[in-house]
Parts: structure tokens; C-alpha cells; sequence
């Protein structure tokens, strides 16, 4: 979040990047294309037809493969963090301050909210 | 969410940014904590999060320094080339140092496919910052 922010993503950006779908406006075509691409591939859904010929309108096969793989690297090291549980660095949190434009998960150290009855 | 009803991962959604934004154009949350949710039930969370125990340690592993004289040579000289580069050590490298050339391949990774790679920084990291977000992983 914090090289998030460094790289230049509004806060408003980062908080929509879950929204299905996306808000009209707050993001350009080509920005669309990765979040829609990365969204679907961190859940394991298929790549559809129209998911990659998004990507392919914008971006040439050489920054589509960086892509993929840029996402592809977050998801090794999610998968990483969860299994060893390393708890997110202090002076991210430091620099995230009292104010964050996602609710963070529970840390690892910390008991998950029990789920809702029925 | 979509149709298929498939997208499960957690939304800041349109209510709660509508709810929350206000002037300031960032979300108030208290870090670290749970956030109620209104509405319907709370999106399933996954299995590696629901089998938490109560007093789970912060990390299953060691965290390698750089500054410990009996950490592993290779392990020490790739934390100070991230200590360089990103100004500390950061967990995640800390954990993955206690395999040294898993370590320097996961480096190698990330200077080829984020760092060295070709598109605006924006773009580049909403590569990496969806995926973060949608595996509840913040780092």
C-alpha cells in the first residue's frame, strides 16, 4: 500500500480496485484491463477471451508477460506470508498512519472474527 | 461482485467508500482491527485464515537479520542489497533468507518482472497492489 501510494495510486483508486465493476472514470482502459486480469488470476478464475483481449489492446505481449508475472509475484509471496505468517513490517504500518484506504485483514497474530450464525 | 457470484474477495465496495470517503478522499479505519461490515454476511474466509489459533505467534519461521554475525554469509549479503535498495530489510525478505538461494531467486524475480519491467509506474504496481489486495495481503 505504501509503494502503492509511492507509485502514484490515488487512495480513492485503491480502495475501488475490488469493485465489480469497476467505477466508470477512475480508471483509464489500460488500468482497467491489469486490475480485471489481476483480480481474476490471484482468485484462480479463468482468463477469459475478453479478460485477455483487454490486456492485448493496450499492451504488447512482452508487458503482458510482465504483468502476469508481476501479479504472479504477489500472489507467491501472499501464499509465503500465509503459510510462515510474518507479520507486516512496522514501518509500513508506521507510514500508513491513522488512515488507510482499504480495512486491513486481521494480523496473523490476532483471533479472525467468528462467522456470522446460520 | 460478479454474476457468477464467484468474486468473493473483500471490497472496499461503493457504500462503504460513499459512507467513509468524506472530504478527506481516504478511508478512516482503525489498523489492524476488523471492520463491521452492514449488509449481507461477510464474504468466506479463506482456510489459512479461519484455523488461526488465539495465540499464534507473529511468524512460524526465524526472521534472519543482516546484522547477525552468525546468519548465513549469502543470507546477509542479499539483506544488505535490499537494506540498500528499499532502506530497510523488510519481513518478507527476512523470512525467505532463511533459504539464502530461494532468496536470491526471488530477487532476481523482482528486479526482471516489476522493477525492470516496461510500464508506467501506476500500471506496474496495480499489477502487484490488486493482487495484494485480493489475497488480503498488505505488504
Amino acid at each position: 500500500m505504501v509503494l502503492g501510494r509511492s507509485a502514484g495510486i490515488s487512495d480513492e483508486q485503491m480502495a475501488h480496485v475490488l469493485d465489480d465493476p469497476l467505477p466508470a472514470g477512475l480508471f483509464t482502459p489500460a488500468q482497467e484491463a491489469i486490475v480485471v486480469f489481476c483480480r481474476k488470476s490471484t482468485l484462480m478464475q479463468p482468463i477469459d477471451d475478453a479478460t485477455f483481449a483487454a490486456l492485448r489492446e493496450h499492451f504488447d505481449t512482452r508487458q503482458i508477460l510482465e504483468i502476469t508475472f508481476t501479479c504472479g509475484l504477489n500472489q507467491m509471496i501472499s501464499r509465503f506470508h500465509a503459510a510462515v505468517r510474518t507479520d507486516v513490517d512496522a514501518e509500513t504500518m508506521d507510514q500508513l498512519g491513522t488512515s488507510c484506504p482499504v480495512p486491513l485483514p486481521p494480523s496473523p497474530a490476532e483471533p479472525v472474527p467468528a462467522p456470522p450464525e446460520g | 461482485m460478479e454474476a457468477s457470484g464467484r468474486l468473493v474477495a473483500p471490497a472496499a465496495s461503493k457504500a462503504d467508500v460513499a459512507e467513509h470517503l468524506g472530504q478527506a478522499g481516504s478511508i478512516p479505519v482503525r489498523l489492524r482491527q476488523p471492520v463491521a461490515r452492514p449488509g449481507p454476511a461477510p464474504r468466506p474466509r479463506r482456510r489459512e485464515d479461519t484455523d488461526v489459533p488465539q495465540e499464534a505467534p507473529l511468524a512460524r519461521i526465524p526472521l534472519v537479520s543482516g546484522d547477525d554475525p552468525d546468519a548465513d554469509p549469502k543470507a546477509r549479503a542479499l539483506l544488505a542489497r535490499v537494506k540498500e535498495s528499499r532502506g530497510r530489510e523488510v519481513n518478507v525478505y527476512r523470512g525467505i533468507a532463511n533459504h539464502p538461494e530461494i532468496l536470491e531467486a526471488v530477487l532476481q524475480l523482482g528486479q526482471v518482472a516489476y522493477f525492470g519491467n516496461s510500464l508506467p509506474p501506476v500500471e506496474r504496481e496495480l499489477a502487484y497492489y490488486t493482487s495484494a489486495v485480493t489475497n488480503d495481503c498488505f505488504y
